[in-house]
This record gives structure tokens, sequence and C-alpha cells, in this order.
């Protein structure tokens, strides 16, 4: 690439690539270690679900409870379902409803934490104390009772979906109208409100292109918890329909069968939660250290 | 101090009513029955029975008055009947639950408090070491690897395989007297029950701790002569403590939704099992009242905290005096 | 002086802490009662009540007695009456004579006025009794005498023997009180062989045996039902001998044996597991498509995998030896002539494979089942693995009872039924078209079948009181069921019970579909005894 920055590369994906695979170089290594995980685990999830959809009526009950072994990775479960295969499903259901839980609680806590910082005034108190009433809920607690009331007519998926959103938008309401605040204080807001700027194109020309890197932050943090929340439920009972292959029904079928003689059915699930947390929480961690050191104790979520 | 508390517990009845509020407001809007809650879930009860309890409640009522009449009830301590509790009162059935779950709690609590203490500190001290990266690594573990699957695993090996504790329930069964818990049963499930909090508490204390070693004072008493241990334990380590404390009150919440998860593997008798059987069971009074507990004990766990935090340090008291 | 405040607080909080949590441990050196039966059972039984009860079967935890009570082979034999019931000539009315020796556990003597009160309270719209419909024969009953008790009929019920088992409550202690919510439901009193202890709320419950039992003092003296929900934790417990009875899911059945000190019983059961059909669903509306559906269900299979092995096929919804079964609604596994049928009803498979397609509409429909039983959520797993072989397509879906009777003419429904007592009490209002109403009730004819000859079968076994002339209505009645095959029975379940060796007379009768360690098993209970010491 030539020296003048008006010069445009003629293969600018290849570039891209390049810049990429230049950072990750530079990532430190547990990061690194990380990413590398987290893209085979999706690779699979996303493969498997191509090459061998997700077939409840796959049972074999001629291989039930059959150890690890060369014809199955991880062993086979209760009606003969090979774990593997059910397990790298399972990480794609619960990493798209954890995704989905975790943009909902993101969209929740943008909205009050605009509108508190924007309004201001008496609106910022009374939504800041009726953020307070949600944030001094127990998250479990809270959630149960929230699956109780909207799961028979929204079905596990979107009641987890609201469960998890409803139960986590404090903490990042209060991010959002924080960093607001502190965007409001910069002279080019001062000046668009000089030049006759009202409240909604405040908003949006202005203040939200800057709190979304925030945003974005909080979302990536947020989503190892919706992980385990959305397992959690499903794991008591409470979350996604028993047949479907979230990694906490998973765990729970298995739990029947533990001395049956099934470890693998408690092992391998578990460390497929334990992998997809980890490792996003991981880079999460690491582009909030790069980004937002002070956000330290906000997001213990 | 007294002023301080005194106005805290004041405030308790009004978040209380906010909460309820919330969950009131929740049960309105969601297509869930709350009568059939209340009534029981029976098909075979009459219609005319059915309006008289609705109407004990309320629901025939517009909102005002119905929310009126529930928040009275709820304030004379009448939290309805308990599905899952064979029809008897809420309240009782929390109270006589609540002994259990009280003693796994403060049993995790302070596991929880020592081992982060003890292997923050220990961290801190040796940081940069492979005893620190170890610390650490373990913690950044636990904090990903969820609490069912770990009590799965602890019940399976420690109980079932090794058969070194029991497989869980509160108390040996054959027991003349039910009044005990003994040790060896609440053991595994405390130390489960810790193992929620105890990761992130651990590298909080550790991370806390180095960067107040990095502050002024400490570098004077280093300057001064000090060994790097009495530097550590009388000089950074108190300091430390004073965001930890309120951090005490944040572990109490957590813990309390843990139980939910760790009673129930464990069978353990306590209010995290009821929650979860209210749930499961759809008993709306029984939910309603937990979470209102569960949020008194919240309150009160930030205001030991906050009293805590104003023994500790004498800046802040006579500040507030 | 910051330092050692700060350290007194701390070391003053974890004593605070620590003694909190290991309060009580010393209790556990003192008196382990010698005599003590352990039994688990999966969840604590939360209302001791026998009007609350779920069914009669449960719920009658040997704090009560019954009028009558079955004896080993499940005839009727008389408990609290002192010689079974007289039936008038029209067989409206039903005269039971009392003992006049029996005497509550709080020493009151049991008369005629707590039996009447008792059914009463069942019919009772107000009390809101799941007994109610069991009891809808009964007009009114009342107490002529302290020693006599005289039931009205509506109509001459040839089962009703078998509907005077349910416990009698004193009504000195509950008349008034909503049945509800009494207290007496945590604190019941009644003549049974065992008096009522202790209840832990959550924990266990621990019985007595009550001296003054009308048969004799039981040989146990203390026995405790402990709640284990994990089906591991009961076996375990087992192995370590904290509990001495259990029932355990049949795939734990081999681990259970090879701790020597205990007899692993299987007992035959009626419970069986069938799916019900609703006909109205398009697909399934036509008899000759459910018809094959029961062809292709390989119940064989389902037995070695999902049950380990403990069961048996069933086809009707009267079990092998009973007195009113019949053979007839037998077929065997056959799935290429399912695919045929299947065929000759107009549903073919596109090029041979996939689901079949009828005039652009796919073969196929939704099963529910409860979503807490894995044991049905297996076989409903095996059972769509049988379809889907034959052109099929079953999607399951785990749901609770509440939101399954909402969508009873949307989806088939997996049910545990099973009576080994007189069938008319399970299957009148299973069967009848008088059920096949609007109403909301997933439990009674669900799939809203209305067939007149299924009619006039169970509308002709009940007016008879003769049982080789029921028997001949039980047995058309069986064909056309198989006929109409509105519901698919798939799996009759063996209940897999653990018992110490210690314990003495144990003799199982055939039990009904219950949860856990049942009345099947422990109906003689007062007469068990414990060998050697503790």
């Amino acid at each position: 690439m030539s020296a003048g920055a008006v010069a445009r590369s003629t293969q600018p994906g290849r570039d891209r690539a390049l810049r990429m695979a230049d950072a990750f170089a530079h990532w430190p290594l547990s990061v690194r270690i990380a990413a590398t995980v987290l893209g085979l685990l999706m690779v699979a999830a996303v493969g498997m679900d191509i090459v061998a959809p997700l077939d409840n009526r796959s049972v074999d009950l001629d291989a039930v409870l059959h150890a690890p072994s060369t014809a199955h990775l991880m062993g086979t479960d209760e009606v003969g379902r090979d774990l593997l295969a059910r397990v790298l499903h399972g990480v794609r259901i619960s990493l798209t409803i954890a995704v989905a839980a975790a943009f909902g609680a993101v969209a929740v806590g943008t909205l009050v934490g605009v509108l508190a910082g924007t309004m201001g005034g008496k609106v910022d108190a009374v939504v800041m104390r009726a953020t307070d009433v949600f944030a001094s809920q127990n998250h479990l607690l809270f959630g149960i009772l929230l699956l109780v009331l909207f799961r028979p007519a929204l079905g596990g998926a979107a009641a987890v979906m609201l469960a998890v959103a409803l139960t986590h938008w404090p903490s990042l309401a209060r991010i959002v109208r924080g960093e607001l605040m502190s965007v409001r204080e910069r002279p080019f807001v001062a000046a668009a409100v000089g030049g006759g700027a009202g409240r909604m194109r405040l908003v949006r020309r202005h203040y939200l292109p800057h709190l979304m890197p925030a945003i974005g932050l909080a979302f990536v943090l947020t989503v190892p918890h919706a992980i385990f929340h959305e397992s959690a439920y499903s794991f008591l009972g409470l979350g996604l329909p028993p047949h479907q292959a979230s990694l906490g029904n998973i765990l729970s079928d298995g739990q029947r069968s533990l001395l049956a003689g099934g470890w693998w059915l408690a092992l391998f699930p578990g460390l497929a939660i334990l992998a997809a947390s980890m490792t996003i929480g991981t880079l999460a961690e690491y582009w909030r250290e790069h980004l937002h050191p002070r956000w330290r104790s906000e997001l213990e979520l | 101090m007294g002023k301080l508390i005194a106005r805290r517990l004041a405030v308790l009845p009004v978040i209380l009513l906010a909460v309820a509020a919330m969950t009131f407001v929740l049960t309105e809007i969601s297509p869930f029955d709350p009568v059939q809650a209340y009534v029981g879930a029976e098909n075979s009860v009459s219609v005319e029975h059915k309006q008289e309890i609705a109407h004990a409640w309320g629901f025939d009522q517009p909102i005002y008055e119905r929310f009126g009449r529930w928040i009275s009830n709820l304030a004379q301590g009448d939290f309805g009947n308990s599905i899952v509790a064979g029809g008897q009162p809420v309240a009782g059935e929390i109270t006589s639950r609540l002994g259990a779950s009280v003693a796994l709690v403060a049993g995790a609590l302070a596991i929880v408090l020592i081992g982060g203490l003890v292997f923050g500190v220990l961290a801190a001290h040796f940081r940069g070491t492979a005893f620190d990266w170890l610390v650490r690594t373990l913690c950044y573990f636990n904090t990903a690897s969820p609490s069912f699957w770990v009590g799965l695993l602890a019940l399976y090996v420690f109980s079932i395989e090794l058969n070194w504790l029991p497989a869980g329930g509160s108390s040996d069964a054959r027991a003349v007297d039910a009044g005990g818990i003994d040790l060896e049963h609440i053991i595994l499930p405390m130390i489960v029950l810790a193992l929620t909090q105890y990761a992130w508490f651990t590298l909080f204390v550790r991370n806390t701790l180095l960067e107040v070693l990095r502050e002024d004072h400490v570098q004077f008493a280093r300057a001064q002569g000090i060994g790097e241990v009495a530097v550590l334990l009388r000089y950074a380590l108190p300091n430390a403590m004073i965001p930890f404390v309120t951090l005490v009150g944040t572990n109490l919440a957590e813990l309390i939704g843990g139980t939910l998860i760790v009673e129930s593997i464990f069978g353990w008798p306590g209010l995290g099992k009821l929650s979860l059987d209210a749930a499961l069971g759809e008993d709306l009074p029984m939910l309603v009242a937990l979470t209102l507990a569960a949020s008194g004990l919240v309150v009160l766990g930030n205001l030991l905290a906050d009293v805590l935090y104003r023994v500790m340090d004498p800046r802040v008291r006579e500040a507030t005096r | 002086m910051r330092t050692v405040r700060f350290w007194s607080v701390v070391s003053a909080a974890l004593v605070l802490a620590l003694s909190a949590a290991g309060c009580g441990d010393s209790k556990k050196e003192a008196a382990v009662a010698s005599g003590t039966l352990v039994i688990a059972l999966p969840s604590q039984p939360e209302n001791l009540n026998p009007v609350q009860g779920d069914n009669v079967y449960e719920g009658n935890y040997k704090f009560f007695n019954g009028l009558l009570r079955y004896a080993k082979d499940l005839s009727p034999e008389p408990d609290l009456a002192s010689e079974l019931p007289e039936r008038s000539a029209d067989g409206k009315t039903v005269t039971v004579k009392l003992r006049d020796d029996v005497k509550f556990h709080d020493g009151t003597p049991l008369t005629a006025k707590d039996v009447a009160f008792t059914y009463e309270s069942i019919v009772d719209p107000k009390s809101a009794s799941p007994l109610a419909t069991l009891m809808d024969s009964v007009d009114s009953v009342s107490a002529p005498s302290p020693t006599s008790v005289q039931f009205k009929l509506k109509r001459p019920d040839p089962a009703f023997e078998d509907k005077l088992q349910i416990g009698i409550v004193p009504e000195r202690l509950l008349k008034g009180k909503a049945l509800k919510t009494a207290s007496f439901n945590r604190k019941p009193v009644g003549t049974g062989p065992y008096v009522l202890k202790e209840f832990s709320p959550g924990s266990r419950i621990v019985m007595e045996a009550n001296a003054r039992y009308f048969r004799g003092t039981p040989k146990i003296k203390r026995i405790v039902l402990t709640a284990v929900e994990d089906e591991n934790a009961r076996v375990a417990q087992l192995e370590k001998g904290s509990i001495d009875a259990a029932g355990i899911v049949p795939k734990l059945a081999p681990r259970a044996r090879r701790n020597g000190k205990y007899n692993v019983m299987e007992i035959r059961t009626a419970d069986a597991r069938v799916a019900a059909l609703p006909n109205r669903d398009p697909v399934l509306r036509d008899a000759a498509v459910r018809r094959a559906l029961s062809l292709a269900v390989d119940r064989d299979r389902i037995v070695t995998g999902a049950l380990a092995g403990a069961g048996e096929p069933a086809y009707g919804p009267v079990m092998k030896g009973h007195w009113a079964y019949s053979p007839a609604a037998e077929r065997p596994y056959d799935p290429d002539k399912a695919q045929s049928q299947l065929d000759a009803a107009g549903w073919k498979r596109p090029s041979g494979a996939g689901t079949r397609e009828k005039g652009g509409k796919k073969l196929s429909f939704t099963l529910m089942y409860p979503a807490d039983d894995s044991v049905r959520k297996d076989v409903a797993l095996a059972f769509a693995s049988d379809m889907d072989k034959v052109g099929v397509d079953v999607k399951l879906e785990g749901l609770s009872f509440d939101v399954i009777e909402k969508r009873q003419d949307k989806g088939a429904t997996e049910f545990g039924y099973g009576t080994p007592y007189d069938p008319d009490i399970e299957l009148y209002s299973l069967f009848h078209s008088k059920f096949a109403t609007a109403d909301d009730d997933p439990f009674t004819n669900y799939p809203r079948t209305n067939n007149a000859a299924i009619d006039a079968s169970l509308d002709a076994e009940r007016s008879k009181s003769d049982q080789d002339a029921r028997k001949q209505d039980f047995v058309k009645l069986q064909e056309e069921l198989a006929n109409d095959a509105s519901w698919l029975w798939l799996v009759r379940l063996r209940h897999i019970v653990v018992i110490s060796k210690r314990v003495k007379g144990v003799d199982p009768q055939v039990e009904p579909h219950a949860h856990g360690f049942s009345r099947g098993t422990s109906w003689n209970l007062e007469d068990w005894s414990l060998d050697g010491k503790d």
C-alpha cells in the first residue's frame, strides 16, 4: 500500500483480512485462544445445523446410554441420540436465544437510559427510581416470576428472552444514561443546540452515534449472562420446551441418567455452556479494557 | 448512626410498596389469569365459589380498588393461600422454611468473604507469579461455569461416586429430632452456593488491592521501610475493605438467587426450593410473597453493609454525624 | 486502630455466620430411633386431607381408613365397615354397617355422622373436591343410626364398592371450615394405623404407630416419609442406608440390584401411557388413519428402550389379567400394513419418501406431553420416531396441563391412565360422548369421541350388576375402541420399588396410575415388621 492516505487499495477485502490477522496476532494469548475456540464452536454449531438438522426423531432405542466411543464421541443419551450432535445444536439454540435476549435487554436499557438522560429533571428522577426498583430484584427470582406470568402465552423461547430483558435492562439503562450525561457536556452538543436542534434530532444524530460503542460493548458483555440465564431456566424446567436441545434441557435430561452411568450427559453440555460463556466473556473483557476501564463495577450483572 | 438506620428502615415500606406495585402491574398486563392462582388450579370449582374468592381479592373490581384491596391484604400479612403448600397460608410456609435458607446463605456468605479475602490478598501479594495466574484462571473458569452444572457434578462426584457426603436433604431422615441441620448435609450445598459468588469476589479483592497498593500513602509506608506483608495487611487492605463491604449487599442478593438452583439440586428444604416449586406449580401468591421477601432482604442487606461501612471508616462516620 | 476494628468486625461476622450454619448438628448423635422405617417419595405430599386428595388411590397415607379396602387380590373387603355393604333390590340404596370400636386419633369415637360428613363434603360443589366426579352417582348420604350409613344413588352404580375406599374424616374438626385451606390438611386426624407426629414442609413427614388402632398396634413404630426429588439421590441414599424404601426409575434398577441389602421389586401395574388423538383434527379425524398409526408403533421396542424392559405393550384401557380384559384389541406391530393402509386412505409419500401428503396437506400432527415427566418424554420421542418411519410427522411439545387444556382440539396429548379396579371408574368419563362437550377439562374424553357403539356398551355395563354380563359389555367396548382408535395405547409400566431386606411383610398389589411409592405397595404397611436391630 502506498504512503498516501488518499490512495485506495485495489484489494480492500484482502487488506481488511490482513489487518484483522495483524490485530489478531497482537492480542494476548488468552484472547486469541478465546476467539479461536468461539469461532470453532460457532462454525461447528452452524455447520451441524446444515449437515444434520436437529431431528428429534433420530432416537435409537438400541443405543441407549452408551459411553463415549469412536462412534459417538460424547456418548449417547437416554433415547440413544448422539450427544455431540445434540450439544452442537444446543450451542446454536442457546447462543441464538441468548443473543436475542441480550439484544432485548440492551434495547430496553437504551430506551430508558436515553429517555432519562435527555428529558432530565423530574422525568429523570422518576425513571431512575423505577429503574432502582427493578434493579433491586434478584435476577433469577424475578425471572421465574416473569416466566410463570408470560410463558404459557408466549412460549418458552420468547418468555425467556422477555425474562432476561426485564431483569438486565436496569444496569444497562444506568450505563447508557451515564454515557449520555458525559456526551451532553461535549461542545458539539452545545453547537447543535445552538443551531436549533430539537431533542429527537439531538438523540438521533448526535447522541446515539457516540453511544454506540458503549452500547455495543454492553451488549456483548450481557450475552454470557443471557447464556447462563437461558440455560438455568431451561434446566429448572421453566425455559425452552424440554425436547428442544437447549443446553440446559440436555443437562436436565441427563440429570436423571447420572447413576445409570451417564456421567458424560452431565459433563459435556456444561462444558459447552462454559466454553461459550468464557470465550465471549474474555473477548468482551478485552474490549472493555480498551474502551471503558471505569465500567468495572457497573456491569457486574 | 441511629438516624441512618431509622431513615433506611423508614424507606423500606416504600420500596416494598413499589415492588408490590410492579408485580401487580406485571400480573395485570400478562395473559396469566391470577384468579386461577388464588382460587387454586382445580377444574371443579363452582362458578359461585370462584366469584366469592375473586371478590375477596378484589378481582371483580376496577383496577384501583383491586390494587388497594390487594395491598391492604398484603400489609396485614395475608398473602393468600399457597397452592403448592396444600392450601396453607403463604406467610406461614415461608417462615417455616426461612431457617434452612438462612443457614445455607449465611454459611456460603462466610465462605465467600473469608475465601475471597484470603485468596484475593494472596493473589495480590504474589502478583505476577504462577500462583496468581492459577487463582485468576480458576476464577475466570468459575464465573463462566453455570452453578447448576457445578452443583450437579459436585453431587455426583462427592456424594454419589466417592460417597463422602450425604446425597441431598438437610438432615438424617432417621433422626428423632428434626430441628437440626447437620454439618454433613450442609457443607456441600454451602460450598456450591459460595462458588457462585466466590470467583468474582476474589478477583475484585485482588484488583482493588492492586489499585490501592499504587496509592501514595502505601508508597510512603514502603519508603519508610515497612515490610511488604505489613504494608499489605495494615495499610492497603483496610482501605480496600471499604468498597468491599458495600459489596456484601450485592453478594447477599446474588446468593439468595443462587439458592434457587442449589436447593433444588440438593433437595434442601428452604425458600429457594419453595420458589421453584411455586413457579412450577404456577403458585402466584407464593411467588409474589417471595419476591417481596427477597426485596426486603436485599434492602436490609444493603443497610447492614452501609452500617458496617460507617463502623469501619471513621472519616465517613465523622462526616455523617 | 482501624485495622483492629476491621479484623474484629470481620471475625465477629464470621463467628455469627458459622454458628448460624452449623447449629443443630449435635442432635445427630442423639437417639436415631430403632425400629424406624424411612421411605423416600419423589415429592412431599402437600395435602393430607383425603377429601382433597387427588384421587382415590393416593393421599391416603395411613392416617385414615375407608369404609372398605382392597385385599391383596383387589377384591373389596370391610375396613371401617363391619361387613360388606347391602344393596337394595333396585340397586339405588346402599347401606353400610359400621364397626363400633373405632376411635379417631384424638380419642373420639367414629360414628356414621363422620362418614356422612365425609361424603357430603366431597359432593358439595363449594368444597371443590377433586373426587366430586367420582362420586357423581351419589344423590344423598345419611346416618340413620350411629353405626349405619345410607347412600341414595341416582343410578344403580355397579362400581360403587370401589368408591368406598376414601378416608373418613372427623366431622367435629372440619365442619364449617373451608376445606381447601383448613389447617387439618397438614394436621390430619383420622382413624388410621399411623398418627402424624411431625410435618416439616419440604422435608419429611413422621408418623408413629397408633396404639389404639382397632386392628392392633402396627409393628413398625415409626415411619418417616422423606421427600427426595432427584432420582440419583434416591438411589444413592438407598446405597448409603439413609433410606429403606423408595420407588425408582427403571434405568437405575440394575444399580440397585447390585447392592445386596435390598429387594428390587418390579410391580405390575395398570398404569399405561396412551396418546389421545383429537377427532376434530383435520388429519386425525379419519379412523382409518388412526388405526394405521396404531399398527406402526413398535411397542416392544419402547418397552426395552424407553422403559428399560420394565413394562409390557398396551393395546387398550384394560390390563391383561383383569376380569374385563379382552385380547381382541391386540394388533401386532406391522409397519408395512400401516403404510399400505395409509396409502389406501389417500395419504401418499411423495416419491416414496418423506412425509405423506393428501391434497396438498401433510400428514402431520402435534403430540403434547407434561413437560416434567421424563418417562413420558422418552415414550413420546420413541413414538415420534416410529411415526417418522412410516411417513407421519409428529411435532412434540412439552407443556403444562393448563396450556394443554386450551389446545384440546389442536393436538394429541400423552396421558397416563390405568386402573386395576372397576373399569367404570375411569372409562366412562374417558370415552362417553356425554363428556365430549365443549368443557375445558382435558381429563374427560379428550378426543371428543362421539361414537354410538362405544356409548351403548358403556351405558350397558353400568346398568348391570352381574360381572359376567358386564364382561360382555366390556369386551364389546374394547373392540369398538380398537376400531375407533381415538386412543393410541402404547405401553403399560412396571413400577420399580426397592425395599430393604430388613423389611418383612411386603406384598404389593397390582397398582393403578400413580406417582412414587404408592398405595399398591403400602396397602398393608401396618402389617410390616423390621428385622434385627437398626
